[in-house]
């Protein structure tokens, strides 16, 4: 595990998110068999991995939502094992499901307005902000959450969380279904997201979209991790990476 | 005298007065019901115990306390949501990673305890429990005569049911608790105390039927088993509407207290089980209730 990037990840400071060791079940069933992972502050970093390897796993037992977990993950240099999932959310860390989450008994506004102001990192977005940037939440702030296409969906799950002030978001797959049009506004939104200086862990499928916006790439197999490289090593882990992922 | 299809008008408005009443008390309860249902996914059994605790809190006020009706009808609700926060807090919580079927023995179980304490204590006969002396009179028409006190109760019990539904669907505690009925862990996950809020919204329905019970004191008398007469015909009306439906649970249980008023007037044989008429045929055509969502 080298990393190649001009800048040395440990540049930005103190890691914003350290993990080592990290187990995880469901149940009986173990499903993280030691995860390592860093994300530096106003880094953004993608997890690769096969279908059913811990990804989505992986954000859960970061989140707390999964409680059945061994194995340290500290959070601004604090340890967060311990908290539950409101208390996560307050030390800075936001959620972006692969689901989306978009509550169909709640308009686009109050989708919009529904995570409290958990934290003042300075990035925040206001509400005026954020229908600048996505006007045709504006124009169907009045409709239920769920009317929305897909892409719209995933642009409301992904602003909502822009106005509680995190430092840091976990996002969950955000282009999985949609169209490459789609696509690239939500590229876009990362990009903006960085501009502000937030710390993103994106699980993507979507390698030529995962290239184009991550600083930091971990693969992941079977439970663990299995390589980490910065985006520049890319083209000499190409193949590697073909195999890992079974494309 | 006015005849409408055979029966006197002041007969035919005064059943639809009782079946107003009842309806309110129907509406309050169900209400409740839906709530706790919703974000919990209780069948809270406990529901007309704790009606009955509203009531027999009243009572103990003014016997004990000297408290007269209207401090009852503030304190008695309080009381009884504590009681629920409690409740919740130490023993219903443990239950929601179980089978659903635990919750509903344990509330179920709790009522009988209630029920039977109160019974033990103050015996099986009821209390009487006197309305406010302002409201002792009727208001006597040509169409109908409305004692003043049932008169009240039917528009505090819509302006609570409104009241509730409000804040439901107007307020930011209320798109938390639509949000969480969809999904806690992700309402959590955003930073919101979901498990205060599951206590929040235990001791809120069972508040709503503490106040359902002190309004009742005086129309019913204080028993011990007055929620339990009351309790079933309440899950009747729940299964009408359509579990999880606010407005449901409110349009609904005013409905069939009505539908059972105008029952007793035209074929009093069948007022007992019109209800329960009604659900057998709402299940047959809408199996998930007149205002519930089809999966
Ligand atoms: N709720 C659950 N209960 C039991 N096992 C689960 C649960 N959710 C996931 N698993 C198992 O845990 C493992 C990791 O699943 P996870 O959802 O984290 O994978 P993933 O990498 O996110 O996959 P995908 O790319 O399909 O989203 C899988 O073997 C899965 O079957
Ligand atoms: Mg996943």
């Amino acid at each position: 595990m080298t990393d190649g990037s001009a800048t040395p990840r440990e540049a930005r400071g103190p890691a914003l998110l350290k993990v080592r060791g990290l187990e995880a079940w469901y149940g009986e069933s173990q499903a993280l068999y030691g995860v390592d992972l860093d994300v530096y502050p106003g880094e953004t970093v993608t997890l690769l991995g096969r279908n059913g390897v811990g990804k989505t796993t992986t954000l859960r037992s970061l989140m707390g939502i999964l409680r059945k977990r061994r194995g340290e993950i500290d959070f601004d240099q604090r340890s967060i094992l311990r908290l539950a999932p409101h208390r996560v959310a307050h030390a800075g860390m936001g959620f972006v499901p692969e689901e989306r989450g978009i509550f169909a008994s709640l308009t686009v506004e109050e989708n919009l307005l529904l995570p409290p102001k958990v934290a003042n990192s300075g990035m925040e977005m206001s509400l005026e902000e954020i229908y600048t940037l996505f006007p045709n939440l504006l124009e169907r702030r009045h409709s239920p959450g769920t009317k929305l296409s897909g892409g719209e969906q995933q642009m409301l799950a992904i602003a909502r969380i822009l106005r509680t002030g995190v430092s840091m978001i976990l996002l969950d797959e955000p282009t999985e279904g949609l169209a490459p049009v789609i696509v690239n506004r939500i590229g876009e939104m990362l990009a903006a997201l960085k501009a502000h200086g937030l710390s993103v862990l994106l699980v993507e499928q979507n390698f030529r979209f995962a290239a184009r916006n991550a600083d930091h790439f971990y693969v992941m197999d079977h439970g663990v991790m299995i390589d980490s490289f910065a985006v520049a090593e890319l083209p000499e882990k190409r193949e590697a990476l073909n195999t890992a992922l079974g494309v | 005298m006015t005849m409408i299809l055979g029966m006197p008008l002041p007969v035919l408005t005064g059943q639809l007065l009782i079946g107003l009443i009842n309806g309110s008390f129907y509406a309050l309860l169900s209400l409740g019901l839906a709530v706790i249902f919703g974000l919990l996914r209780v069948v809270n059994f406990a529901h007309g115990a704790f009606y009955m605790l509203g009531a027999f809190t009243a009572w103990m006020l003014g016997q004990y306390l000297g408290i007269g009706f209207w401090g009852a009808l503030l304190l008695a609700p309080l009381i009884v949501g504590l009681v629920g926060a409690v409740v919740e807090r130490t023993m219903l919580r443990r239950l929601y990673d179980l089978d659903h079927l635990y919750g509903l023995l344990f509330t179920f179980g709790l009522a009988l305890l209630l029920e039977g304490l109160f019974q033990h204590v103050y015996g099986a006969s009821g209390k009487p429990f006197s309305a406010p002396d302002a409201m002792k009179g009727v208001v006597r028409t040509d169409f109908v005569t409305v004692p003043i006190y049932r008169g009240w109760v039917v528009i505090a019990s819509l302006v609570l049911c409104l009241g509730t539904w409000a804040l439901i669907e107007k307020t930011k505690i209320g798109a938390y608790l639509r949000a969480a009925t969809e999904d806690a862990t992700l309402v959590q996950a955003f930073g919101v105390n979901v498990p205060l809020l599951l206590t929040l919204t235990y001791a809120f329905g069972c508040a709503l039927a503490g106040i359902a019970g002190v309004l009742a004191a005086p129309v019913f008398q204080v028993s011990p088993t007055m929620g339990s007469n009351l309790i079933i015909i309440i899950f009747a009306v729940v299964v009408v509407g359509g579990m999880g439906s606010i407005l449901g649970a409110i349009a609904t249980g005013y409905l069939l207290g009505i539908v059972e008023g105008l029952t007793k007037v035209f074929y009093p044989e069948a007022a007992n089980i019109a209800i329960f008429i009604i659900m057998a045929v709402v299940l047959m055509l809408r199996p998930a209730g007149l205002f519930g969502k089809e999966y």
